[in-house]
Order: structure tokens, then C-alpha cells, then sequence
């Protein structure tokens, strides 16, 4: 019989406390597990891979002519999350998103945060994602960034970190869905018995968020689902929201634009597009604008939106919001805008371009994390401890030749969470990915993707790296 | 009881306006009975925020918005848990003769003297001792002003101006809660009884006759010797229970109020407040 | 509904149905080649050329094979890769079709489109084609009936529904009319006598030798054949009834009463169908047989250009739309060229995602 109890290791752990005790929250769910008989945990897992598989839960692997799709790898032993815990991730996130929102709308008008010398001019001006073509120009309801994924991690002592904000067209929260919808199905018990929050509500909020920021009210209001198409990685997700939301998902080509009018091509003729919830990064949005050779977005799409007759979300150049060196100085913006100390933590941050911190991070390379600014998907990343001495050697000369594009962190790890490896119970890094989606009012999703590093030691948890997930329980007060 | 606040106040200026300069009260005192979980407020245009004291404890948050602006957006969100003030009974028991020392405490001052909108006229004094020389006890005595306000006056909503004077109300006798209050504080003061203006929100799901539900509220909060400060609502002629949650207090409503501000520029201005309460 | 999921809906089903002709036409000529053989009176080629004219590939295949050896033929319509028209490139499509629009079909339909395209494009398939290359086409055959049967029973009825319906009733209308077409130079201008055993063949190509004994009995005259496979109310591969299904699901798709017509591809086909259904077989011989099926697929080709034009390249009220801005919006052959830059331009993409 598989006990879901292993030995913890010099981290936070999830389950247990430092003295091996299996902590309140997780009770319920560790005495499920460990009554269940090997056969009947290996029947479970099955009925959850049938699930995914029938359910077309797939991302594509790039690379690969025949466009292979692959289920992501999901883990049965769900991750819980006590009501007081949360409470304080959801006014952490939900202040972190409102004051990201106010800079970038300073950051297109009058700038006061750099003027103030707050935050350096230059972090903004060399942001790779920063547009300065925006500047002057209002966004429907002055909200640029309507959904968010923000990556959090926690420390030894379990405090929640922010690792990472996903302010641009963050992925996952189909995964979410459809680890509940899985979990409900194959645990029905323990879960009726959990009390667990629900997340079904997240296609009918994001909906009325896309209704929100529509640019003029209108009885019936036209939101489309913009996504590069089949053969991007994300597109289950991209057609799993549109039909739950029962909203078009359309290519560039399907979506055409007149006289400052975005239309989409149907059957029945053009149809105007108030909304665009779009799944494309802003280079490939409109060839006329920026990348010339894009041909997944809509020639004449920037004008719509300078003329304010389509609202994109998220709005153009949210990316300098998310740029690893504005993280740096998020809680500068709390402070700055919302007079307010920062819930939630995050990790402390070496930028490259201040002479300073260069000369500390080059002389510190094995024991520090260095990010590329501008690039996300743990790609880019140098490990300090376990990277080899031509890595640090190759990383010191890049960091020397662009110092502006590099960040350090020291190592953080990650809590440890009970996994399924091989029908027996091992500790597994774990983070976590929450959505916050803002309209009216700032909603944050109770759940989120809790990614899982496969392998063993390993702190990397993308998909696209040998990353699996799990469900994430809320429980109610 | 956990609550949940969403209050915003947004002004549109028919042309642009510059150089505002604004202090908000809207973050809840900090008491025994109430205790903030979470609290945001967003400005638009977005500015820097500084938060200071003020002489009477309540958290001030004061802003500048420079540039030419159409829109002034202010939004507080609040989660709050309240427990009831009175869980342990009412503070019966303190004889009027104990006030004469109220008086002599240095903090209660600013609480016993009229200010710029608690008058106390010659007419105003006489309604009052009419009801004080029917009490022998002190919180007896704050409901019974309570009581006459509440049944002497008329909730109407359009007559009064925030500038309203407790003297001017008297005279009417139709107004808002906020009116209400001043004309209960100013009687409280006339007989020598401390008591000073709440500005808050007051929650009901239930009842539609509840006055200032579901909007900025205000009420009055009197000093019982050796017993401490108790709330009652002289809109609703109730004792404040769960339901309220306290945010600034003061003299009266200058001192309290949720939103001030000025600005340059000719153009009028349209306000539009909503404040939204529901139970967490 | 969009058009491009539109487009690709009608291209999904018109390339399994064209998949299907092939096969058929492939069974039949194999089986018609061993008798032949048997009687070792004829040479192959004779039989392979008319086949080869079915398909209307004439062309490319000189092109790509200018000394044709034995086999060549066979291979160029089976799985042959730089046949458009090959089985082979057809399943491809339709399955590439299906993909690209795969949130729109149900799971079913795909299942049995992704399996046909497996067996065709696996060695196993090839393998299959060489040693009984009867079964191979029989299982292209049935896989196209049995998505057909999937489609009507787990899909609903909605416009998309048209769209396929209308893909494959235009591809069975002009693949029936060339069947037709096969034999139809051999007949002299006097003379209607046929050669039973090829008319036998065209009809069982067409799954029509039932039909045509249940109605004919079994003497078999061309009068007979035409009467069903170009003017049969009721036998669903006759040119008339494909033409029927396609004015009818025109009209459902715009909700136009039928008998009128809104739009260039309802105008034109309820021309044609007035043709089908006022015409019989002595009027088709004395105008000339070949001459008629051309002038029938020329009006199928205008009326496949005319959905296209009317639901696809420019949706009917965009008048507004200037040609300079018709740049972008691509012909089916610019479409496809697009779709392949865009998987390029995918892989830069991935880099910049989170």
C-alpha cells in the first residue's frame, strides 16, 4: 500500500510539517490516498489519462512536422490551499495587478513614476516589450491588462513569492477546467467532502470582462477569440475558452478592417468585432505596425484600436510590465500608487545594467539564477548550481555584451509537494499559476495551475520542459 | 459578519480641469470590533499616493493630479470583518451628573463645542434640554435625542447640501443621514453630552426601509463616562450593530468626509458615487 | 458561421468524397483489368487511359511521367504524393481540413478521418495497396461511407452541416457525370449499343448495378444507364439527386424558399436542376453524350466558383471592400501557400510565448 507520506527534504513541504506531521489542510486528501489499494490508485490514474485523451487536453510539440499533440502530464494527489492562505494570495495578487495596471497607464501618458525618479527611465525606454507608438492613447476602461497569470513559488519558511508576472496572453487556465472537471469524475468522494471552491465560473467572468472593456455599449456586443492558429501550442486552450465563452475563434485571416473598423468574414457577410481577446503577441498583431512578416494578424488591426473601435485584451504593450527588470521595482509601484506596503513578497533581483549588481552577479554566477529580460517559458535561464563551467562562462560574455538584458536571482526553491512517480509517493517541486482576470471589478480564480517538476530535484516546471500539473483546491472557509 | 465594499466616486468635468488636489478618508479605522482583511484604493489618473494622520486618527490619503484631465476616478475595495459593539450589553448605568467631568478631559473638547456645521441655536438648545430633563442616565439620555430626531425629521433626499448646517436642518427638518447626524450631535452638545460625527457604510440585504444602506452613511457615536464611545444611528433610530463599519470620525462632516478636493479650471463637474456592500 | 471553418468544412468532405471516386473507379478498372487479362485480348493502357481521363489528371500525369511504364498509372492516382488528386493527397486534405478546423467537427468524425489518413500515409497502407489492392480501395470506400453515416449522426444540423453536405454532393455529381464520361467517345453516333460488361462496371463504380436491375432488369442500354445515373430521382449518386441536395442545402444555408434564388450559386444551380429535371436521355444522346456531361461539369466548376465567391472570397454584402484590399484575401491555391508560411512563421513565434 503506498503511503503518500515520503521523507521531506530541506524545503517547505506542502504535506507535512517540519516535524513530519501531516498539516490540517491536507488530512482529508492523505487519508484518501493512503486507504486506497495500489490497483485501485492505478485504475484512477487511468480513467484520468482516458479523460484527458478523450477530452483532447493536448498542447503541440514544436518541431514536429506531423504537429504531434501530447497530454500533459497530470498528477492525481491535488494541491491544497487552506481559505487563510488564500485570502492573502488574492489581496497580494489583486494589489499587484491593480498597481501593474496604474503604471502602465502611466508609463503611456504622463510617466509620472519615472519623472519622480522612482523607477529609472531607462528600464521602461529599453524594454523590448514597451511601446512607445501607445503613448497618449486611452484604452477602453483604462485597463491594460485584463487577464494575468502571475507565478508564485514559496520560500523555506512557506512564504508565497512572486516569481513571475504574465501579463501579456498567459496559458493554462484550460488546464485548470479540465483538472477539476477530471478530478471531480475519477475522486467524487473526497472531493464532495473537501469543500473545495469552484472554478467553473472563469469562461463566464472572462466573458463579461471581454463585455467590459467593449468600446461603445451595445445590445449584442461581437467578442472574438484571436489565436495564431492550429498549430500553435496553446490551441486547444484557445478553442476550449471560445466555445466555453461561445465566442468565434478566428485566424487574422478570418478578420479584416475598413475604415477603422474591424469585421469578421462569415458565411452571412462582415460582421463588426467590438472585442478581440487575443492569443497573439503583440509583433505578429498587425503587419502594418510591427513585424512586416507576420501573417497571423490583421493589417489595419492598430489603427482600429488608436481609433478606439475595437478593445484588445490584453491591451498593446503590456509587456513592459512584465519585462523581469520592471519586476524589480514592483513594489516601488505599490508604494508609489497605492501608498501601500506589498502583500506578497517576491524574490530579490540583480539587474545586469546597474554597474553595481553587474559586478556582483558576474563574480556570483554559480550561485545565482540569471534571466533573460524579455523571454519567458524557462528559456533563456542559466541555473548557477547546476550549470556547467562553459554555461557560466558563455552566460558571463552575454551578460557583458547586454547587460540590459539580464536579471539574477538567487536560487529560490520551491515547496515540495507529494507526486505520484511510478506508484509510489515523492517529493516534487511545485509552483503555482493563478489567474486574475480584471473588468469591473478584479476577480481572482480559487484554483490555479499547479505546475509540477517531474523530475526529480529539477525546478523547472513548463510544459514545454517535462512539466505536469495538478489540481488545485481552495478550500472554503 | 464579513463584508465586502466597493465604493467609487467618479467626476467628469465638461472641459479638462488641472492641478486637483484631493484627501480621502476611506480606509476603516482600526478597532476592537472591526478588522480590515483587505483594503485597495485605485486613482485615475494614476498619481502617487502619500498617506498621513489625522488629529483625529483617521488614515488620510492625499493625491495630486497635475496634468489636464476629463476623469477622476476614485475606488476603494474593502473585505472587513465587524462584530457587533453592544455583544456585551448596553453601557447602562452612568448618571448625567458624571458629564460635568467630561469637561475637564482635554480630548473630549473638540466634542463638546459647536463646529463649522454643528450649530447650536437658542431653539435647538430648548428641544434638547426638553429631552435631557426627562433622563437620569447618560446612554438613556443619547437615546432619547435619537429618538427625537429621528421622529421629529424627515428622510428627503434632495434638499440639503453637504455645506447644510445643523441650524439650518432644524429649521426644515428634511434631509440626509448626514443631516440627521449633525442635528443629533448638535443637541448631544447643547446638554453638555460629547459626541462626534461617523462617516461609514451601513449593510442590509434584507430590509429596503433602512435609510443610507447600500451608500456612504453617517452617523453619531456619544461618550459615556467610564464606559467609552457608543454609535447609534439617528436615520434609522437603531443602536449601531454588525451591520456598520466605521471609516473616519470627526466633529462633523468636514472632518470626516470620505472625498474633498479642488481643482482649477471653470468647468462644472458631474459626480457619480456607488457603493456597493455585500456579505463575504 | 466563419467562412473560413465554412471553407474548410467543404473541403473536408469534398476531398473524402473525391478519395472515395477514386477508389471506386480504381476497384472497378483492377477487376475489369483481370478479366481482361483473362481473355488476354487488350492491352492494359487501353483500359488505364479512360481511367485516367475520369479523374481529369491527363495532363499531369504526362507531365510527370512522360514515358509512362506499367504501374505508372496506378500509382500517379493511388499514392502518388505529386498527384493533387491522388488518393493519397486527397485524404491528406480532407484530414488537413479537418484539423484546422478540428474544435467545429465532433470527436467521432475526426477519430475516423485521422485513422483513414494513418492506414493511407503507412507503410501498412502501401503494403495493403500491393498485395490486395481490392480490399485497400474497398477500405477507402467504406471509411468514406462510414464518415459520412458519423457526420449524420453525431453532427448538428447547423450551417456547418450544409457546408459539408454541400462538398460532397458537388464532388459525387461531377465524379458520377465522368464515370459517365469514360465511355462515352466509344459510342457511335447511330449506334447505342454498349459494351455490357464496361456499362456493368461504370455502374457498379457508381454502386448502381442494384439500382439498375431492380428498375431495368438486366438487359443494360445506355438509355437505361443515363435514366439513372444522370436523371434518377431517388438513387443518390445520380447527378440529378446531388444536384437536388446542393440547391437544397444552398437554400437552407441563406433560408431562401426554393424555386428562387439570392445569390449567383442558388442562381445557378437551380438552373442546372431545371435542366436535370426537364430533360431525358433521347434528348442527352441526340445533343451528343460528351458533349452534354461537359457542358454539366462546366456548370458543376461555375457553381463550385460560385460558392466560393459567395461564401469564402467575399462575403456577399462587402461591396465596400476596394480590390487593392482583395490582395490578402486569398484564392484557395494563395490560402494554402499561407497556411504553410504561417507554420513558419509559428516556430519564431514560440520563443516570445508564456
Amino acid at each position: 500500500m503506498p503511503s503518500l507520506t515520503y521523507t521531506p527534504a530541506d524545503l517547505f513541504d506542502e504535506l507535512m510539517d517540519s516535524s513530519g506531521k501531516i498539516r490540517e489542510c491536507y488530512q482529508n486528501v492523505a487519508d484518501r490516498f493512503s486507504c486506497m489499494l495500489p490497483e485501485e490508485l492505478e485504475q484512477k490514474v487511468k480513467s484520468l489519462e482516458l479523460l484527458f485523451l478523450k477530452h483532447g487536453v493536448t498542447f503541440t510539440v514544436y518541431g514536429d512536422q506531423q504537429g504531434t499533440e501530447r497530454v500533459f502530464p497530470f498528477d492525481p494527489v491535488p494541491r491544497v490551499i487552506p481559505a487563510h492562505e488564500w485570502e492573502v494570495i488574492e489581496a497580494g495578487l489583486i494589489q499587484r495587478i491593480t498597481a501593474l495596471n496604474l503604471f502602465l497607464y502611466d508609463v503611456y501618458h504622463e510617466q509620472k513614476i519615472l519623472k519622480d525618479g522612482v523607477i529609472p527611465a531607462e528600464v521602461v525606454h529599453s524594454a523590448a516589450h514597451f511601446r512607445p507608438e501607445f503613448v497618449g492613447i486611452r484604452v477602453p476602461r483604462d485597463t491594460y491588462i485584463h487577464v494575468c497569470g502571475t507565478d508564485l513559488i514559496r520560500d523555506r519558511d512557506g512564504q508565497y513569492l512572486v516569481l513571475e508576472d504574465n501579463g501579456r496572453c498567459p496559458s493554462g487556465v484550460s488546464y485548470v477546467l479540465e483538472n477539476r472537471s477530471a478530478m471531480k469524475r475519477v475522486f467524487p468522494q473526497l472531493f464532495g467532502s473537501a469543500g473545495v471552491r469552484s472554478v467553473d465560473t472563469y469562461p463566464a467572468d472572462l466573458r463579461s470582462v471581454l463585455q467590459y472593456v467593449a468600446p461603445r455599449p451595445k445590445a449584442s456586443l461581437v467578442a472574438v477569440l484571436l489565436t495564431p492558429g492550429v498549430h500553435n501550442s496553446a490551441y486547444f486552450e484557445h478553442s476550449f475558452l471560445a466555445r466555453q465563452m461561445g465566442i468565434e475563434i478566428v485566424e487574422g485571416r478570418d478578420l479584416l478592417v475598413l475604415d477603422g473598423f474591424v469585421y469578421m468574414r462569415t458565411t452571412h457577410g462582415l460582421q463588426q468585432v467590438d472585442v478581440i481577446y487575443r492569443r497573439i503577441d503583440d509583433d505578429f498583431l498587425d503587419p502594418k505596425v510591427f513585424r512586416k512578416d507576420s501573417m497571423l494578424g490583421v493589417p489595419g488591426l492598430v489603427d482600429a484600436v488608436r481609433r478606439g473601435n475595437v478593445a484588445l485584451a490584453n491591451a498593446i504593450g503590456t509587456g513592459v510590465a512584465d519585462d523581469k527588470v520592471t519586476y524589480a521595482y514592483v513594489p516601488q509601484m505599490i508604494d508609489y500608487y497605492l501608498g501601500q506596503e506589498p502583500i506578497l513578497g517576491q524574490v530579490p533581483t540583480y539587474l545586469a545594467w546597474r554597474d553595481d549588481d553587474k559586478k556582483y552577479i558576474l563574480e556570483n554566477l554559480p550561485n545565482l539564477v540569471v534571466k533573460a529580460a524579455n523571454e519567458s517559458g524557462g528559456y533563456g535561464m542559466l541555473i548557477g548550481p547546476k550549470a556547467s563551467q562553459a554555461e557560466i562562462a558563455d552566460f558571463h560574455d552575454r551578460i557583458v555584451a547586454n547587460p540590459r538584458n539580464y536579471i539574477a536571482q538567487p536560487v529560490v526553491y520551491f515547496s515540495q509537494h507529494p507526486t505520484l512517480v511510478d506508484g509510489e509517493f515523492e517529493g516534487r517541486h511545485v509552483d503555482l499559476r493563478p489567474f486574475i482576470l480584471c473588468g469591473e471589478t478584479t476577480k481572482v480564480l480559487p484554483g490555479g495551475l499547479t505546475r509540477v517538476a517531474l523530475t526529480r530535484g529539477s525546478l523547472v516546471v513548463n510544459s514545454s520542459q517535462g512539466g505536469g500539473s495538478k489540481d488545485t483546491w481552495v478550500l472554503a472557509d | 459578519m464579513k463584508l465586502r465594499i466597493h465604493h467609487t466616486t467618479d467626476y467628469r468635468y465638461l472641459d479638462p480641469i488641472s492641478r486637483s488636489s484631493n484627501d480621502v478618508r476611506l480606509t476603516p479605522l482600526k478597532r476592537p470590533t472591526q478588522n480590515t482583511a483587505f483594503f485597495l484604493l485605485r486613482v485615475l489618473p494614476p498619481c502617487r499616493l502619500k498617506n498621513f494622520r489625522d488629529f483625529y486618527g483617521n488614515l488620510v490619503t492625499h493625491f495630486e493630479v497635475e496634468e489636464p484631465h476629463q476623469n477622476l476616478l476614485i475606488e476603494s475595495q474593502c473585505t472587513i470583518t465587524t462584530e457587533d459593539p453592544y455583544a456585551r450589553g448596553i453601557p447602562l448605568g452612568a448618571p448625567l451628573s458624571l458629564l460635568d467631568e467630561c469637561g475637564l478631559l482635554e480630548e473630549l473638547q473638540p466634542f463638546l463645542n459647536p463646529s463649522p456645521l454643528v450649530q447650536i441655536t437658542p431653539e435647538l438648545w430648548r428641544s434638547a434640554i426638553d429631552v435631557f430633563s426627562e433622563q437620569q442616565d447618560c446612554f438613556e439620555l443619547a437615546m432619547g435625542l435619537m429618538d427625537h430626531v429621528h421622529s421629529t425629521c424627515q428622510y428627503v433626499p434632495g434638499i440639503t447640501k453637504v455645506s447644510t448646517t445643523s441650524a439650518d436642518f432644524f429649521a426644515t427638518r428634511k434631509g440626509v443621514c448626514q443631516d440627521f447626524a449633525h442635528l443629533m450631535l448638535a443637541m448631544c452638545r447643547a446638554v453638555h453630552l460629547p459626541a462626534r460625527y461617523v462617516s461609514g457604510y451601513l449593510y442590509d440585504a434584507r430590509r429596503t426601509d433602512v435609510r443610507g444602506a447600500h451608500a456612504s452613511h453617517a452617523w453619531v457615536e456619544v461618550w459615556i463616562p467610564n464606559a467609552g464611545w457608543f454609535a447609534m444611528d439617528p436615520t434609522n433610530n437603531s443602536l449601531t450593530r454588525e451591520t456598520y463599519v466605521t471609516v473616519a470620525i470627526g466633529r462633523d462632516y468636514h472632518d470626516a468626509a470620505p472625498v474633498t478636493g479642488s481643482y482649477w479650471g471653470n468647468s462644472g463637474c458631474i459626480m457619480k458615487v456607488t457603493v456597493h456592500l455585500e456579505e463575504a | 458561421m466563419l467562412s473560413r471553418v465554412a471553407d474548410h468544412l467543404y473541403w473536408m468532405s469534398r476531398y473524402i468524397e473525391r478519395a472515395e471516386n477514386v477508389a471506386r473507379l480504381m476497384q472497378v478498372s483492377v477487376e475489369l483489368l483481370l478479366d481482361s487479362v483473362a481473355f488476354g485480348s487488350k492491352k492494359t493502357d487501353e483500359y488505364w487511359s479512360p481511367v485516367l481521363a475520369a479523374t481529369a489528371m491527363e495532363g499531369a500525369f504526362r507531365l510527370i511521367y512522360p514515358q509512362p511504364k506499367p504501374g505508372d498509372i496506378s500509382h500517379f492516382l493511388t499514392l502518388d504524393e505529386r498527384n493533387p488528386d491522388s488518393i493519397l493527397s486527397c485524404v491528406r486534405e480532407a484530414r488537413e481540413n479537418a484539423r484546422t478546423i478540428r474544435d467545429q467537427i465532433t470527436d467521432e468524425m475526426w477519430s475516423e478521418i485521422n485513422a483513414l489518413y494513418l492506414l493511407v500515409s503507412s507503410s501498412g497502407g502501401a503494403e495493403m495497396l500491393e498485395r490486395t489492392p481490392q480490399s485497400f480501395f474497398e477500405k477507402i470506400i467504406h471509411s468514406s461511407l462510414l464518415f459520412d453515416g458519423i457526420t449524420t449522426a453525431t453532427l448538428s444540423r447547423s450551417e456547418g452541416w450544409n457546408f459539408i453536405q454541400l462538398g460532397r454532393f458537388l464532388e459525387r455529381a461531377d465524379k458520377t457525370s465522368r464515370f459517365l464520361d469514360i465511355k462515352s467517345q466509344s459510342i457511335s453516333e447511330t449506334d447505342h449499343a454498349v459494351d455490357s460488361l464496361q456499362w456493368g462496371t461504370i455502374l457498379r463504380a457508381c454502386s448502381a448495378s442494384a439500382s439498375y436491375r431492380r428498375e431495368s432488369g438486366s438487359e443494360v442500354t445506355l438509355q437505361k444507364i443515363l435514366d439513372l445515373l444522370l436523371f434518377g430521382v431517388e438513387f443518390p449518386r445520380s447527378v440529378r439527386f446531388c444536384v437536388r441536395m446542393v440547391d437544397e442545402m444552398l437554400h437552407a444555408i441563406t433560408g431562401t424558399p426554393t424555386g428562387r434564388y439570392s445569390n449567383q450559386c442558388e442562381k445557378k444551380t437551380g438552373a442546372l436542376l431545371a435542366k436535370l429535371n426537364f430533360a431525358d436521355p433521347e434528348d442527352v444522346l441526340s445533343y451528343g453524350l460528351h458533349q452534354y456531361i461537359d457542358e454539366l461539369q462546366i456548370a458543376l466548376n461555375e457553381t463550385g466558383q460560385a460558392i466560393f465567391e459567395t461564401y469564402v472570397l467575399l462575403p456577399q454584402e462587402s461591396t465596400r471592400i476596394s480590390p487593392a484590399s482583395l490582395s490578402f484575401s486569398p484564392l484557395e491555391f494563395e490560402l494554402r501557400q499561407q497556411q504553410q508560411q504561417q507554420q513558419q512563421q509559428q516556430q519564431q513565434q514560440q520563443q516570445q510565448q508564456g
